[in-house]
């Protein structure tokens, strides 16, 4: 059975590695824009949300999700 | 005043609030028919892109596939799944290729789609009056006005999606395992995995996951309902969820595999290759501002009830749905996409409103007698304000002109007339008020209408060639060859994939008798 701290996890998991992933996008130069653009960092502000959605998960432990 | 009169003043009260948001609801319902009633009797394409749909039905009328050659003569080809123009076939059978067959089915799916919706919601809370309103407020939406009554196949993805999601909800509400926490499941495990039950449950979820198929082979963006029913299977049951999903992306495999075989890889390059357009950002976000400001209530009373669940229940397949419907709505940012891309989220939102209302008034009326006397009120007051927001109304009769003065809105808008390569007109009055904003779609189209369509296909008829028209309707009209579909040649041409040299040659040798432009 899923619990919330499975889903918790996971979804923290999902998050940081979609951080990881733009960011490092950013760096080989994707993108149109110099840097961070709009669209990457709608994306920062998704993923990272996701992650604290995670953590915020996490507390509720072994009740099913 | 006794306890006993204001008890019944009370209830009085509510009554005739409840009574007020059913009545408001039902008039958006006479709106939405009568909007569609006039779209039946329109004989051209009212949404670019209607005629190439019924193009696609009538070839498939004739036994043959859609998805063809573009790089020859007519130019043709469908960019989309085949099950919505399969649908249309019997009816052409019937009546031939008109207009009216492809959004009358269209205008049924919805109907379908809202009686789905308000009948989850009379089965898990059992209160008529909330059912009827969750029903209706998704008719009411603009977006599903706006596109409902089109021959565009979106709104009978939408009836399949909402239809799996609830068999399947209804499904897994059956099976007992699937419902028990971890530690029941562990100490009942020995009963519960005879092979026979097991395999038992599992068949109980494949009525869903055929309509789910029957989804994404009406378009393709019903992949993003897929992910959430099979997300939903795996908070339930991993090991269940991985098998049914082996097998659903079997049988989904083989039938595209076997169109693409039948085609000669045009099913490939037409409904995928030709799909893949550029996402806009400012796009994207317009329609999600524009999404949530018209649809606030429903919106905000769906995102508690997914809270709720997420952190003190179990998540529903119906709050899964909607964070999926929520999140893939941003397929809107696409080229060439649009508003009808949240009605899948307005339907899950939709679901979940009722549901949630539902829930807090039996909690309260049970628990807590002081707020289900506030909410009882109060939820009809929320749905009176979603009715509000998603104001909508043609104004072109007096009766239509007396209910837009009632609700303090105007009786008619400026808007100037569409124009691709002819110069910008000025803004003209429009008899259709709707708070979406400036809108092509929504007006009843007048004689006025009809005539001009008849003047273009006029010159179709007097010419000596066939017909170059980014539009199908004036081409059935005159009875010529549909020839290209113009935004389906754009995005393989973008995409490196058009061979162009037979297009070019026609036009360089004026082989075409008219040129019509309109995307």
């Amino acid at each position: 059975m899923v619990t919330k701290r499975h889903l918790g996890l996971f979804l923290l998991t999902v998050g940081l590695t979609a951080i990881i992933a733009i960011l490092i996008s950013d760096m080989m130069g994707a993108g149109r824009h110099y840097g961070i653009g709009p669209v990457q960092q709608l994306a920062l502000t998704a993923a990272a949300l996701i992650a604290i959605l995670g953590i915020s998960l996490i507390p509720f432990g072994a009740r099913p999700a | 005043m006794t306890l006993a009169s204001a008890v019944r003043a009370h209830r009085l009260f509510c009554i005739l609030l409840i009574l007020l948001a059913l009545t408001v609801f039902l008039g958006y319902l006479v709106i939405y028919s009568s909007y569609a009633l006039a779209l039946f009797r329109f004989p051209f394409d009212y949404d670019q892109g209607e005629g190439f749909e019924l193009m696609d039905s009538l070839l498939f009328s004739r036994g043959q596939w859609p998805y063809r050659d573009n790089s020859s003569y007519p130019f043709y080809s469908s960019n989309y799944p085949p099950l919505f123009h399969l649908l249309i076939v019997p009816l052409i059978w019937l009546v031939g290729p008109q207009y009216w067959v492809g959004r009358l089915v269209s205008f049924l799916a919805t109907l379908i789609t809202a009686g789905t919706i308000g009948w989850v919601i009379h089965k898990r809370i059992g209160r008529p009056w909330l059912a009827a309103l969750g029903g209706l407020a998704f008719l009411a939406s603009n977006y599903v006005y706006h596109v409902g009554p089109l021959f565009r196949l979106h709104m009978t993805m939408v009836m399949f999606e909402t239809v799996a999601i609830v068999t399947i909800g209804q499904a897994v509400a059956n099976l007992p395992a699937a419902n028990r926490g971890g530690a029941e499941q562990k100490r009942d495990r020995g009963a519960q995995d005879s092979r026979v039950s097991y395999w038992r449950d599992s068949l109980r979820l494949l009525p869903g996951l055929a309509l789910l198929l029957a989804a994404g082979f009406t378009k393709q963006t019903a992949i993003v309902t897929c992910a959430a029913a099979f997300a939903f299977l795996f908070l339930r049951g991993p090991r269940r969820a991985i098998q049914l999903a082996v097998l659903f992306a079997a049988v989904a495999i083989g039938l595209f595999g076997a169109i693409n075989l039948a085609t000669g890889g045009q099913w490939w390059l037409n409904t995928i290759v030709a799909n893949a357009n550029p996402w806009l950002l400012e796009q994207a976000i317009g329609l999600y501002r524009q999404w949530f400001r018209l649809h606030t209530v429903l919106t905000l009373l769906a995102a508690g009830l997914v809270i709720y669940e997420l952190y003190w229940q179990r998540l529903s397949i119906f709050a899964v749905w909607f964070i999926f419907s929520v999140a893939g709505s941003a397929m809107a940012g696409k080229w060439g996409a649009g508003e009808s891309y949240f009605t899948t989220a307005i339907a899950a939102s939709c679901i979940l409103s009722g549901l949630g209302a539902g829930k807090l008034l039996n909690w309260t009326e049970r628990r807590f007698p002081k707020g289900y006397a506030v909410l009882m009120p109060a939820i009809p007051i929320l749905f009176l304000l979603q009715a509000q927001l998603v104001f909508h109304l043609p104004t072109h009769t007096s009766l239509g002109q007396a209910i837009a003065g009632l609700a303090g809105r105007p009786i008619e808008v400026m808007i100037a007339p569409q124009t691709s390569c002819s110069s910008p007109q000025p803004p003209r009055p429009v008899p259709y008020v709707d708070t979406a904003g400036q809108t092509l779609l929504g007006r009843p189209p007048t004689p006025a209408d009809i005539a001009a369509g008849q003047r273009i296909a006029a010159y179709i008829q007097d010419a000596d060639g066939p017909p170059l028209s980014e539009e199908a309707g004036f081409s059935f009209f005159a009875g010529a060859d549909v020839v290209t579909n113009p935004t389906q040649l754009r995005n393989l041409f973008l995409n490196d994939e058009l061979q162009m040299d037979e297009l070019l040659a026609m036009i360089n040798d004026q082989a075409f008798g008219v040129i019509i432009f309109r995307a």
